[in-house]
């Protein structure tokens, strides 16, 4: 070997680290002092990563091809393959006019070509003129070269080699990663002291050295540390668990009316506003509520919806063939169970909406203070035990209507009709409980059109008596009908959600 | 509504006291939700605060490292939870120059001490929370070893026919909860904080 072809070798052995360690140690004593080698060792290196690069090889070469092909494929005059037919019509070696070209076969681009022909200072035709003339071809692909790999070398280092670099890099993290030098059991083994003698005095030679080693340790330590935290965790879950459930507002249910109603004074107010300010679950609160009232002020819609609901009814009614006994005056009797539902509805949701968690009580109390009854047409037609009782119940004596009721004979098919007005009335007098039971009788009748609004009256009903599980079953079977109920029944249920847990 | 004073409170958060902890969310979430809300974070990240932020509190307390001398448990709060959100806009790259400061807090508050135990808390709340991740099996598997319990009670809690299996059953475990903590990305920020 020549001394120069020894001094590549060795810079190459450098480079493959291929030296021993003595070797190594020495030429690199060398290259520190040697601008001249240092720029050597640098330059192996830059081919060594280039020819490792095979990807962006074969793409330059690729590229190349591409370029090449191009070249020969290119028209000798340049002008979009266009000329080539033009060029086969023998007139066009002569002069032609502006007329005849028009009057030819596929006449518009061949004008758009001929105006190109006369114009000779745009660059694409001096580059395909010097082609077509031949002269100094191959400077011309030499500059061309020039161009495009100045470009290619740009496109390279801004698509290719970043994305080299990352995923080098990448690729290091997961060999670091996925190649542990020692298993999660010897670790633990070591971390218990159950590590033998031999391996243990090997594996601490090692974690003195190895900072990764050292690490992996201090992991498992600090896991295990992390996992003997059970209260740390409790209270986390627990912390969790009470976010998720508990509403985030610091005042009152009956502040939160208390302030829609404008009820609300002086320094309760002023808290009041301070947190409404910041606190955005309260002000949703707020106007959900607001809402809700709205929604339950709207009367007009309400009687047209139940008198929509009983238009329904009534064409069910005819379909099966008049289920509610036929010697009712039927307007009458749907006029008196809509006004008995409005009411019933209005107040008592109204009740139960504006109470406290605690005070279902109060709801009812507010509810029954003034009933108001919206006016009935005067009834001429003879009055049946039913109307009387209406017209008693209008003037707010549920006793008498009970009375009366008891005493009009009704067959067995049609005593839904009688026990939902008398648990309606029942409920009116508080007596919750024998209201219940006459509900009970309509609902377990399991075949009439009051089974809904037995079932919404008998849920407050069971709130009122403060049992609290009947009244949630009672609402979700409501919720569950998906019918007129369903919305304030979900409103209740919302409401109470605290009281019936 | 009752109020507590901030020793009650105090006790409460180290007994898991729930009507205290209730009482804690329902008289200060909101005005942390609104602090982070004001400053580019998201209802998920004021919950996410507001429970480590008492997490850091427990640690706190546990320490016997907790004394209101010029502050107060509300001021306390406040300072961790704004303490917490700076270290995630940190984390976001987004500039703390800006923020919008509602909560009243205390500077002096954030010493090593409290930068520290952040640190530990952030660290631990993340094995913790791969630790859920396991099978059940897994976590009781892992919480008897931690609590030394003997391979030999532990395969019988377990119902294991032999110790042997407890152990590599144990090892398994244990493995995947670092294969999962090591892949997630929270790891990795958390590690380049630590370099």
């Amino acid at each position: 070997m020549t001394p120069k072809a020894e001094f590549f070798g060795r810079i190459e052995d450098y480079c493959l680290n291929l030296l021993d360690a003595k070797e190594k140690q020495e030429f690199e004593r060398e290259l520190a002092t040697n601008e001249e080698l240092r720029e050597e060792v640098q330059l192996h290196k830059d081919i060594q990563d280039a020819v490792l690069e095979m990807d962006v090889l074969d793409l330059k070469g690729t590229l190349e091809e591409i370029h090449k092909e191009n070249l020969v494929e290119s028209p000798s005059n340049g002008s979009f393959a266009l000329l080539e037919e033009l060029s086969e019509i023998e007139e066009l070696k002569d002069e032609l006019t502006f007329e005849e070209l028009i009057n030819s076969f596929e006449s518009m681009p061949k004008v758009h070509v001929y105006q190109h022909e006369k114009t000779s200072n745009e660059n694409v035709h001096r580059f395909y003129e010097e082609q077509r003339n031949g002269a100094d071809t191959g400077q011309v692909e030499e500059d061309m070269n020039g161009f495009d790999m100045e470009g290619l070398e740009g496109l390279e280092e801004a698509v290719l080699e970043t994305d080299i670099l990352n995923l080098r890099e990448t690729l290091q993290q997961v060999a670091k990663s996925v190649e542990p030098q020692y298993s999660v059991e010897e670790i633990d083994d070591y971390l218990n002291g159950e590590m033998g003698d031999e391996i243990l005095a090997e594996f601490e030679a090692e974690l003195k050295q190895n900072s990764a080693l050292l690490d992996e340790v201090g992991l498992h330590k600090d896991i295990e540390n992390a996992l003997e935290e059970t209260d740390i965790m409790n209270l986390r879950d627990e912390m969790k668990n009470i976010m998720e459930t508990e509403t985030s507002w610091n005042v009152s249910e009956r502040s939160i009316e208390d302030f829609i109603d404008g009820l609300l004074e002086e320094e309760l107010l002023e808290d009041f506003s301070a947190e409404l300010k910041e606190n955005t679950d309260l002000m949703a609160e707020v106007a959900l509520r607001e809402q809700i009232n709205n929604a339950i002020g709207e009367k007009d819609v309400q009687s047209l919806r139940a008198s929509l609901g009983d238009a329904r009814k009534s064409a069910e009614e005819h379909e099966v063939k008049s289920i509610v006994m036929p010697r009712f005056d039927v307007h009458s009797t749907r006029f008196w169970r809509n006004s008995v539902a409005m009411i019933i509805v209005l107040v008592g949701l109204i009740g139960v909406l504006n109470t406290s968690m605690q005070s279902v009580d109060r709801a009812y109390d507010k509810y029954f203070e003034s009933p108001t009854w919206a006016s009935e047409r005067s009834a001429t037609t003879a009055l049946d035990g039913i109307q009387t009782a209406r017209i008693a119940y209008q003037q707010e004596n549920y006793l008498g209507a009970i009375n009366l009721l008891k005493n009009t004979p009704v067959t067995d098919n049609e005593a839904f009709v009688k026990d939902f007005y008398m648990a309606l009335s029942y409920q009116n007098l508080q007596e919750w409980d024998k209201a219940v039971e006459d509900y009970t009788k309509v609902i377990d009748h399991a075949n009439n059109l009051f089974i809904e609004e037995a079932e919404w009256y008998r849920s407050l009903c069971y709130l009122k008596l403060n049992e609290k599980a009947k009244a949630k079953q009672e609402l979700l079977a409501v919720i569950d009908r998906k019918g007129y109920y369903e919305k304030d029944a979900r409103a209740v249920l919302r409401k109470l959600r605290y009281t019936l847990k | 509504m009752i109020s507590y004073t901030d020793a009650q409170i105090l006790k409460g958060i180290l007994r898991h006291d729930n009507l205290i902890l209730q009482y804690i969310y329902k008289q200060y979430y909101y005005k942390v939700n609104y602090f982070i809300k004001k400053n580019q974070g998201s209802e998920d990240d004021a919950s996410d605060v507001f429970q480590e932020a008492i997490i850091v509190i427990y640690r706190k307390l546990k320490e016997n490292d907790l004394i209101f001398e010029k502050s107060s448990f509300q001021g306390y709060l406040f300072s961790v939870c704004r303490f917490l959100w700076l270290k995630q806009l940190e984390k976001r790259r987004i500039e703390r120059e800006k923020l919008n400061d509602s909560l009243p807090y205390q500077e002096d508050l954030y010493d090593d001490n409290l930068v520290e135990l952040v640190d530990k808390n952030e660290k631990y709340g993340l094995y913790q929370k791969h630790f859920k991740t396991l099978s059940s099996d897994c976590q009781k598997l892992l919480q008897l070893f931690f609590e030394k319990v003997s391979l030999k009670e532990i395969a019988k809690i377990m119902g294991y026919k032999t110790e042997k299996y407890a152990k590599t059953r144990k090892y398994k475990c244990k493995e995947l909860l670092i294969k999962r903590i090591k892949q997630d990305t929270e790891f990795k920020k958390i590690l380049e904080d630590d370099t």
